[in-house]
C-alpha cells in the first residue's frame, strides 16, 4: 500500500508547510535536499546548502569502531537510540539559537550505502526564555529572604551583642566617675572628661539601637505586623515632632512571616519617603482585611509635595516596594498629585492557604 | 541599707553595676546571677530587697518568667527591669507581671540609684520613653487586665504563634519540639476551650491580649 493512500497528499503537504516546527532532509553529507517554510524561517539556512553542526557535536569527541572508522560526528545520526537532543544550531546569519532536535533515517539504500536523514527542528528559545524568566524571579525571592535572614541576624547582633557590650563600658565609666567624685578628684578635668565619655556612649547605645531597628524589629517576629508598624511611627515620631503619624489597624487574620516582613518593608519604605521627600504635616498608615473582598489592603499616605508618577516609576525605591508585593502575589498603586500629596495603596489576596504563603 | 541583687547576662555589665552602686553608701549588693534560674534561687537564699533584672538573657530562664515566678514567692521584694528595650509591648509585659521598676541600659548612674530608692519605698519608678500618663494608667489598670486561663504557658505560646501565622512545622522549629507534639498541643488547646475552628481561636486570643506577651524573649 502506497502511501498516498493512507494519508491524502494535500494533508501531508498541509502539514508540512503549516507546522510550527522545522522539517527538513538531508543527504550523508548534510546537503539540504528538502525544507519547510518554518526551518527556513528558524534557520535562514538555504535549499542546497549544508546542515552544520549543532554547538555540541562541533566538539564532541568521536569514537572509534573495531575497524578503526570514526563514528559519525552528528550524534543524532551516530546514536540512534537518542530520540531527541537539545543544543545550540548555528543560523545561516551566524546567530545561535537553541532547537530540540531529532532525527529518523529516511531512506536508506543498502546497496550504495546512501542515506536521507529527516531533521526536525523545535524552538527552545522562548521557552528558555520564560525558564530563564522563572528562575531570575526565583533568585530574586531567594535573594530578597537571605537579606532578611542576614538582616535579622546583624540586628541581634547589635542589639544583643554590641550594645550590651556598650552599656557595660558606659556603666564602667559611671562607675570610675562616681569613684572620682569620692574620693580625690572631685570637680577635677577628669571627673568632667568621664562625664563626657558617658554622654558620647550614651549617644552610640541610642544609634545601635535605632539601626537594629531599621534592620528588623524585633517586635516584628515576636508580636506581628501591627505592633512593629506601630513602634516603627512611634520611634520616627521622636525624631520627626513635626511630622503627625497616624496610625489605622484592623487585622484580625494570622499572616505568615513571609506576609508580614514584606508588607512591613513596604510601609517601612514608603513612610521613609514620604518623610525623605513629600515635607508632609500628616503621614497616615492603615492598615485593613477586608473581608467581603479576602485581601489584606495597606495604604500609605501624605498631605505633601506630591511627585509625577511617571518619573518617580524609573526610580529603585518604588521599584523595590513593587518587587517586594509582586513576592507575595499583590499589586501595587500609586497615586501623586502635585500639592496634594501622595498614596501608596497595596492589595493582597489572602486566601486561607495565604497563611503559609 | 538597700539590699540589692543583680541579675544580668553580661559578666562585664554585672561587674560595673556592682562597683558603681559600692559607691553608694546606702546600697549594698548582696550577689549577682547570669540567668533567670539563678535569679531565682539567690532571691531564695540572699532574700534581697531589691532585683536588677536584665530582661532578655538567652541562656536559660528569661527575666520576666523569672520576675513572675520570684514574686509568686515573696511580693515585698521589688524588682526592676534593667534592659535595651524601650517598646511600649516590653514595658505593658513588666507592669503585668508586676515589676516595679523599668530603666532603661543607657541610662545615668543617678537614675538608677533614684530608682533602686524609690522601689525600695514601695514606690514606682519607670523611666522609659513612653509618656508617664500613660504608664500611669497602665499601673492604674494593671488589674483589669489579668486573665485566668486554663492554657499552660507553652499552649498560650502556641497560640500566640498561631495567630501570628506561624505554620506547625514552623512552630515546631522554634520551639524545638517535633511537629507531632505541637499537633498535639494544639488539639489540646482546641478541647480544652472547647473550640472546632482556627477563627475561634485567633478571636479568642486576641480578647484575651495574647498577642502582646513576650514569652519568647
Amino acid at each position: 500500500m502506497s502511501n498516498e493512500t493512507k494519508y491524502p497528499t494535500k494533508y501531508l503537504t498541509q502539514v508540512f508547510e503549516h507546522i510550527q516546527d522545522g522539517i527538513l532532509i538531508m543527504n550523508q553529507d548534510r546537503e539540504i535536499l528538502l525544507m519547510n517554510p518554518s526551518a527556513k524561517k528558524l534557520t535562514g539556512w538555504e535549499l542546497g546548502g549544508r546542515v552544520p553542526y549543532c554547538t555540541y557535536c562541533q566538539n564532541r569527541e568521536l569514537c572509534r569502531d573495531e575497524q578503526g572508522r570514526t563514528e559519525e560526528r552528528c550524534y543524532l545520526v551516530a546514536r540512534r537510540v537518542v530520540p531527541y537532543f537539545l543544543s545550540s544550531m548555528p543560523t545561516y546569519e551566524g546567530k545561535y539559537i537553541d532547537l530540540e532536535m531529532s532525527t529518523a533515517i529516511m531512506y536508506e539504500n543498502e546497496d550504495e550505502g546512501q542515506q536521507e536523514i529527516l531533521l526536525v527542528l523545535k524552538d527552545m528559545t522562548l521557552k528558555k526564555k520564560e525558564e530563564e524568566a522563572r528562575i531570575s524571579k526565583l533568585l530574586l525571592q531567594k535573594t530578597l529572604q537571605a537579606q532578611e535572614n542576614e538582616h535579622k541576624r546583624l540586628a541581634q547582633e547589635l542589639h544583643d551583642g554590641i550594645g550590651q557590650s556598650l552599656y557595660s563600658i558606659s556603666v564602667g565609666i559611671q562607675a570610675i566617675r562616681k569613684h572620682l567624685e569620692n574620693e580625690i578628684d572631685r570637680g577635677s578635668k577628669f571627673h568632667d572628661y568621664a562625664e563626657e565619655l558617658s554622654t558620647v556612649i550614651d549617644g552610640v547605645i541610642r544609634d545601635v539601637k535605632n539601626y537594629s531597628a531599621e534592620l528588623r524589629p524585633h517586635t516584628l517576629d515576636q508580636l506581628g505586623l501591627v505592633p512593629a508598624t506601630r513602634n516603627l511611627l512611634q520611634t520616627l515620631e521622636k525624631t520627626h515632632p513635626e511630622t503627625r503619624f497616624v496610625l489605622e489597624a484592623d487585622l484580625q487574620i494570622p499572616l505568615s512571616p513571609m506576609l508580614v516582613i514584606n508588607l512591613f518593608r513596604v510601609i517601612q519604605e514608603a513612610v521613609h519617603n514620604a518623610l525623605k521627600y513629600a515635607d508632609a504635616e500628616t503621614i497616615q498608615v492603615r492598615i485593613r482585611y477586608l473581608s467581603e473582598r479576602d485581601v489584606i489592603a495597606v495604604r500609605i499616605a501624605d498631605d505633601g509635595i506630591g511627585f509625577d508618577v511617571q518619573t518617580a516609576k524609573e526610580g529603585l525605591g518604588l521599584k523595590h516596594m513593587e518587587e517586594r508585593v509582586h513576592h507575595i502575589h499583590g499589586e501595587l498603586g500609586v497615586q501623586s498629585v502635585r500639592g496634594q500629596g501622595t498614596e501608596i495603596l497595596v492589595e493582597i489576596p489572602y486566601g486561607e492557604e495565604a497563611a503559609h504563603r | 541599707m538597700i539590699r540589692v541583687l543583680i541579675i544580668d547576662d553580661h559578666t562585664m555589665v554585672r561587674k560595673g553595676l556592682q562597683l558603681l552602686l559600692e559607691s553608694y553608701p546606702d546600697i549594698e549588693v548582696v550577689g549577682e546571677g547570669e540567668d533567670g534560674h539563678e535569679a531565682m534561687l539567690l532571691a531564695q537564699q540572699l532574700k534581697p530587697d531589691v532585683i536588677l533584672m536584665d530582661l532578655s538573657m538567652p541562656e536559660g530562664l528569661d527575666g520576666f518568667s523569672a520576675s513572675k515566678k520570684i514574686l509568686d514567692d515573696c511580693q515585698q521584694v521589688g524588682i526592676i527591669a534593667l534592659t535595651m528595650h524601650d517598646e511600649e509591648v516590653y514595658i505593658q509585659q513588666a507592669i503585668r507581671i508586676g515589676a516595679r521598676g523599668y530603666i532603661l541600659k543607657n541610662s545615668r548612674s543617678d537614675l538608677l540609684v533614684t530608682a533602686i530608692r524609690d522601689v525600695h519605698r514601695g514606690r514606682f519608678f519607670y523611666r522609659t520613653s513612653v509618656p508617664d500618663e500613660k504608664i500611669q494608667h497602665w499601673l492604674e489598670h494593671r488589674d483589669d487586665e489579668e486573665y485566668h486561663s486554663v492554657l499552660t504557658d507553652r499552649e498560650k505560646e502556641i497560640v500566640r504563634l498561631t495567630v501570628l501565622g506561624y505554620a506547625n512545622k514552623e512552630i515546631a522549629e522554634k520551639l524545638i519540639i517535633s511537629v507531632k507534639t505541637v499537633e498535639n498541643h494544639k488539639s489540646n488547646i482546641m478541647h480544652k476551650l472547647g473550640f472546632t475552628t482556627k477563627h475561634e481561636l485567633i478571636q479568642f486570643a486576641l480578647k484575651n491580649r495574647y498577642m502582646d506577651m513576650i514569652l519568647d524573649s
